[in-house]
């Protein structure tokens, strides 16, 4: 991150420093957008969510006394902004119903539609870490520091996210017979 | 059993599905959209430890739902605690053992008064809300307290619940801890002899005002400045799991003047004040005599570490006031008000209840309480702990209720609906519930 650690850069964020405050932008946006993704199953209310929860850490990133603490603190924001748009819009629920079948392939023939349909039916903790992964693009120790916890915890808990995807994959004739 | 970790199948088809388009930072962008918070952004300097706590964007725990963010957080518990809410009811002991002193060089200073600190008095107010009418009318929803604490080691506590009314006292250089139940007239006389050294230097050194500083240090949030009865303070908002403690403390000398602390979502509600220093505090006030007419019942403490063992005595215990179900979570006012009910309709009238009261009075009751105390204990400390018991019934062998992963551990420990314990390898762990 520039030579910087994130403390130093939260630091110099809190002191106005723009660049900075970019720099963590930068690091921290496809975590927030997978974050929200969780909660509104929306790409693109996800993004909307994230830049707010950004928008909303400006105002207060002054008042956070723990640097190393950065991403576990965002990530609050951004669950209390998403949160925020699915009682707003009443919509929480819709988002997922609204996609298509379980069975419906992509353009490509591949069942992209009813592999993310999956997804969000899973589980809270387990949906929030595979979006985490795959979508956000986050590694093991990545994903550790935004939700907290150990790098043990998050695998545990992607493999057994993947474990129930499969069965219910697999049950859905969705993917071949290896799932 | 198939590791799909390893399935590259699957990774692909989530990798096609979810990662073609991964998300991309447009910051210059982002800039120019949001005006105003960068501009709030390049201020914030100027802001900082200034805000107003009403105004904060506070991270809530909205949507927290894994056992440990319903249960009491006592992380790092003192077993000398333990012995304390036997006497003192939960609320009072989470707040004397949220944590272990520390150093800091910003308090320095406090630390510094502490140590120097004769004496230290305060009042403690505990609100449980989702009480039944009967047990608010009865003055049982709330607790009153008053502490006192005095160098070197005694510590002085008197407490109020309904028609309940108690004092614990206890000397660390004597070794010993006494309740006076003033209703019964019955006085406990404990002895302390083999409290570990560890918990034997900590309450010596009376750093119950040493852990307020910690938990300042731990603080994520301040929530800037203001006034408590003419007082200039600082404040400070600290979440600790399901926890949320405010502590307001002195601008100048960081003495704490008001904590508050919330739990269960707000559904208990701790709030300390009136803290006072090297007041003068009569030693007749920590005497360990017993008062005449009082009759004296002698324990020994049990110090020992919580273990799955003593959940499923906790559990055995619930399940029986609740008929034979176990409860939707583990909240010890749930516990509470589960209990109380059923103690209500025995005397009621209703004979199975009165049996199992009867079988209970002849148990040892400070055991209990301590069995119910570490049970508490063991799912706080472990914040991986899942609970799954809702409406699942007493002796069903099939249906995992409770699993943890003790420290140290790579297998979990999982309870049975028969609640038999059982050694689980991770990816076997049945599902965790929402």
């Amino acid at each position: 991150m520039n030579g910087q650690t994130l403390s130093q850069l939260v630091r110099s964020a809190r002191e106005g420093n723009l660049e900075s405050f970019g720099l963590l932008y930068e690091r921290y946006y496809a975590a927030m957008v997978g974050v929200a993704y969780s909660l509104l199953g929306d790409r693109h209310l996800a993004e909307d969510a994230a830049q707010e929860a950004f928008a909303s850490a400006c105002g207060d990133i002054a008042r956070l006394k723990r640097p190393e603490k950065f991403a576990g603190w965002l990530r609050q924001i951004c669950r209390n902004v998403a949160i925020d748009i699915v009682r707003s819009r009443a919509r929480g629920a819709a988002v997922v119903k609204n996609l298509s079948p379980p069975t419906a392939n992509d353009a490509d023939g591949r069942p992209g539609e009813a592999v993310r349909r999956a997804v969000m039916e899973l589980p809270p903790r387990g949906r929030e870490v595979v979006l985490l992964h795959y979508f956000s693009g986050l590694s093991y120790g990545q994903i550790a520091e935004t939700i907290g916890g150990s790098v043990h915890s998050v695998r545990g808990r992607l493999f057994r996210a993947r474990r129930e995807l499969a069965a219910k994959l697999s049950r859905e004739g969705t993917c071949g017979s290896q799932l | 059993m198939r590791r799909y970790e390893d399935d590259k199948e699957l990774d692909g088809e989530l990798a096609r599905a979810l990662g073609s388009s991964r998300p991309k930072p447009e910051f210059s962008q982002w800039c120019r959209e949001h005006p105003q918070a960068v501009e709030m952004l390049r201020t914030s300097a100027s802001r900082n430890g200034r805000g107003d706590a009403a105004q904060q964007v506070i991270p809530s725990r909205r949507g927290h739902r894994t056992i440990t963010g319903r249960v009491f957080t006592m992380k790092r518990i003192s077993r000398l605690a333990a012995a304390i809410i036997i006497a003192a009811v939960a609320g009072t002991a989470a707040f004397l053992t949220l944590g272990n002193g520390g150093t800091s060089i910003a308090w320095a200073d406090v630390q510094e008064q502490i140590r120097n600190a004769r004496t230290m008095t305060l009042k403690a107010t505990m609100e449980m809300e989702g009480m039944p009418k009967w047990m608010e009318k009865a003055g049982l929803a709330n607790m009153e307290m008053k502490m006192m604490f005095k160098s070197p080691g005694l510590m002085r506590q008197e407490m109020a619940m309904g028609p309940s009314k108690s004092i614990t006292i206890m000397d660390m250089q004597q070794n010993k801890m006494i309740l006076l139940v003033e209703a019964q007239k019955k006085a406990i006389t404990y002895d302390l002899t083999e409290l570990p050294a560890e918990e034997r230097k900590k309450q010596e050194e009376q750093d119950f005002l040493a852990r307020i500083k910690k938990l300042i240090e731990e603080s994520e949030t301040e929530l800037g400045d203001k006034k408590i009865d003419g007082r200039a303070v600082k404040g400070y908002r600290v979440e600790k799991g399901n926890q949320v403690i405010t502590i307001w403390a002195d601008a100048e000398t960081a003495q704490p003047v008001e904590m508050t602390m919330t739990m269960f979502q707000g559904e208990t509600k701790m709030t300390m004040s009136d803290f006072k220093f090297d007041v003068e505090l009569d030693d007749a006030l920590f005497s360990l005599d017993v008062p005449k007419g009082y009759t004296v019942d002698k324990k020994q403490i049990e110090f020992k570490e919580p273990s799955a063992d003593d959940l499923v005595e906790m559990l055995r215990i619930w399940a029986k006031v609740r008929g034979g179900t176990f409860p939707n979570v583990l909240t010890p006012s749930l516990f509470m008000k589960d209990t109380m009910n059923f103690v209500k309709a025995g005397k009621d009238g209703k004979l199975e209840n009165q049996k199992f009261m009867k079988e209970f009075e002849k148990a040892d009751g400070q055991k209990i309480s301590l069995v119910i105390t570490r049970a508490i204990v063991l799912v706080a400390q472990h914040g991986e702990a899942h609970y799954a018991g809702k409406g699942v019934k007493l002796g069903d062998a099939k249906t995992a209720i409770f699993w943890y992963r003790p420290k140290d551990s790579e297998a979990y420990k999982v309870i049975y609906g028969d609640l038999r314990i059982e050694d689980v390898a991770e990816e076997d762990l049945p599902q965790a519930p929402e």
